[in-house]
């Protein structure tokens, strides 16, 4: 290598340390690496934006719902303005719990006896199904979460190698040489941790975002279910 | 229907904004990395201090300690030895032992190798050689008053080398002259052994040249010696010791160090008289560190201990005395080896003191 070579190399390697010059340069395998831990990142903030705005939004219907609800306003009424209507969250549960009570009584009130047990099957159905919709996706950051920085070391690792690799071929050790490879072969690893470290910290508090809406469900679902089953018995008894 | 889904969920629309624009701002921040200032070539120094630097040793730099008699690695025994002188040796011009003439060894290393001149003429070459030898020595300028005719020889015996017919009556004039000087000087022809001796061969070339058995011999030892490269030396010494090639430490020769020693006890009898009725037994050793200019770098400090109940106040005025006494007077020639002072004991014994 004469040394021409290695001052061009040299001024090249300076030019290069751009973050493109750094993805550009970078053996085929790292660039896959890379471009899946973005395309992995992509993924993670828009479920991470998602699932807050979704959060946020179920969390203010439960309340203006159990506002309404608990208003003594009738509930015949609420379940006729809120049956023509695609409806979430707790109203959810009200208009399956409502449909469920009304079919039993359409008919002439003959399929009341298990009524109060139906009603909270579908309930638990209702409940199943809601949080499940809460809860779509975030395996996704979860496995993002725990993935990314394993795929960026793999990307690492590979860099490495073929840096070393090409160290053995030009029998040129100096860091001017070395120096390129190692910091595209580490950038694998920044994108992978870029995409990871947000991934794992929404996935954590997505999860309890989700666990307290589900509760909150529940514990409507009880009292709702209670509500009926003493207007089930009143109606049996009357 | 895709506006809605965009209201809905913008999730990916929100994320792959966000990520344009962080990939963006890394093309701008990234975009040339700032090169590392150039820096000086750091040199490794070894901080050497001055007292390391005056017990440097004679050794081998990559040993790794410095043996009890530090010297260098000899493997064989060196004729010729460098005479160094020491550092503490005084040096003055001395006239310069005589040598003995170069002409006289040349004739007997070449003497041979000529083809054989005349007959007659080689006996007498013979008896020639040694009376030159002495009297062409460079020193007996008084010799040469009386034997001026061997001076003028001198020049004679190198020409029968040359197998020159000429010159050959030029030899057979210097025999007559040779028995005169041979006469003055005769001790001294005794003493040079060396060039009696030599010249015998000499006399022995006329049947060397019909058939000499050590021509023989020495046709088959003229080889060269074999040539190694250990190193040579006064003595033969195998274990390196840790030190430089040139380094020649000062040490304070015994005798030196009694005379620096009666120098300090000298000045401390000015100092100190030992307390009225003082065990002569009691006999304080006090260490003192000095400085290169006779002053105390640390307190003085006591080596020994007695039981003597008397000791402790002897030991405590010698202490004082060392104290008071402060800057010593050492002579100049000392700095040399102040290593080798500047930590010194002095025992200061009463009975020597009081008297």
């Amino acid at each position: 290598m004469d040394p021409a070579e290695v001052t061009q190399g040299a001024l090249q390697a300076v030019n290069e340390v751009s973050l493109w010059g750094l993805f550009w340069q970078a053996h085929f395998v790292v660039k896959l690496v890379m471009l899946g831990l973005l395309g992995a990142s992509v993924w993670s903030w828009a479920i991470i934006v998602d699932k807050t705005l979704l959060f946020m939004r179920t969390r203010r219907q439960m309340d203006r719902f159990e506002e309404v609800f608990w208003s003594g306003q009738s509930l015949e009424e609420l379940y006729r303005s809120l049956a023509s209507r695609p409806v979430s969250g707790m109203a959810a549960l009200f208009v399956a719990a409502m449909r469920e009570w009304k079919r039993s009584f359409e008919g002439g009130g003959r399929a009341v006896a298990s009524l109060a047990q139906r009603i909270d099957k579908v309930l638990d159905v209702s409940i199943q199904r809601e949080v499940e919709r809460l809860e779509s996706k975030l395996l996704v950051l979860a496995t993002i979460g725990s993935a990314s920085p394993f795929i960026g070391l793999f990307g690492t690792v590979w860099g490495i190698m073929t840096s070393f690799r090409s160290i053995a071929a030009s029998k040129n050790t100096s860091l001017a040489v070395v120096a390129p490879g190692i910091a595209e072969a580490l950038f694998a690893t920044a994108i992978g941790l870029f995409a990871a470290i947000p991934a794992v910290i929404a996935y954590n508090r997505l999860q309890a975002e989700a666990a307290k809406a589900q509760g909150r469900l529940e514990g409507f679902a009880d009292e709702f279910s209670a509500i009926l089953s003493r207007q089930i018995d009143e109606r049996v008894a009357a | 229907m895709a506006l809605r889904f965009l209201r809905q969920q913008p999730g990916f629309m929100v994320s792959g904004l966000g990520h344009a624009a962080v990939l963006v701002a890394g093309l701008v921040a990234f975009s040339s990395a700032k090169p590392f200032d150039d820096q000086q070539e750091a040199i490794a120094v070894d901080v050497v201090s001055e007292s390391d630097l005056r017990e440097l040793t004679r050794g081998t730099p990559t040993e790794k300690k410095v043996a009890e008699k530090p010297r260098p690695v000899v493997d064989r025994q060196s004729e010729k030895v460098e005479e160094r002188p020491k550092p503490g040796d005084a040096q003055r011009d001395a006239p310069a032992p005589p040598s003995r003439p170069q002409t006289a060894e040349a004739d007997q290393q070449e003497a041979p190798k000529p083809p054989a001149p005349p007959p007659p003429a080689p006996p007498q070459q013979a008896m020639p050689p040694k009376p030159q030898p002495a009297p062409a020595a460079e020193t007996a300028e008084k010799q040469a008053e009386e034997k001026p005719e061997p001076a003028r020889t001198e020049p004679a015996p190198q020409p029968p080398k040359r197998p020159d017919i000429a010159e050959k009556p030029q030899q057979q004039r210097p025999e007559p002259k040779k028995p005169e000087p041979k006469r003055e000087d005769l001790a001294k022809l005794i003493e040079d052994t060396k060039p009696q001796e030599k010249p015998a061969p000499s006399r022995s070339r006329e049947p060397e040249r019909k058939f000499n058995p050590n021509d023989i011999r020495k046709l088959l030892e003229s080889k060269d010696k074999p040539q190694s490269a250990a190193s040579t030396g006064q003595e033969v010494n195998r274990t390196a010791s840790l030190g430089t090639r040139h380094g020649n430490a000062a040490r304070l020769s015994p005798a030196d160090a009694d005379i620096l020693g009666g120098i300090v006890r000298e000045q401390l009898a000015q100092c100190w008289s030992p307390p009225p009725g003082a065990n002569p037994q009691v006999k304080p050793i006090v260490r003192m560190s000095l400085n290169p200019d006779g002053s105390l770098r640390a307190m003085p400090t006591l080596v020994n201990s007695s039981s003597d109940p008397a000791f402790r106040s002897v030991a405590d005025s010698a202490l004082r005395a060392v104290r008071r006494c402060a800057p010593f007077r050492i002579p100049e020639r000392f700095q040399l080896f102040y290593a080798d002072w500047q930590e010194w004991n002095v025992i200061l014994d009463p009975s020597e003191f009081l008297g």
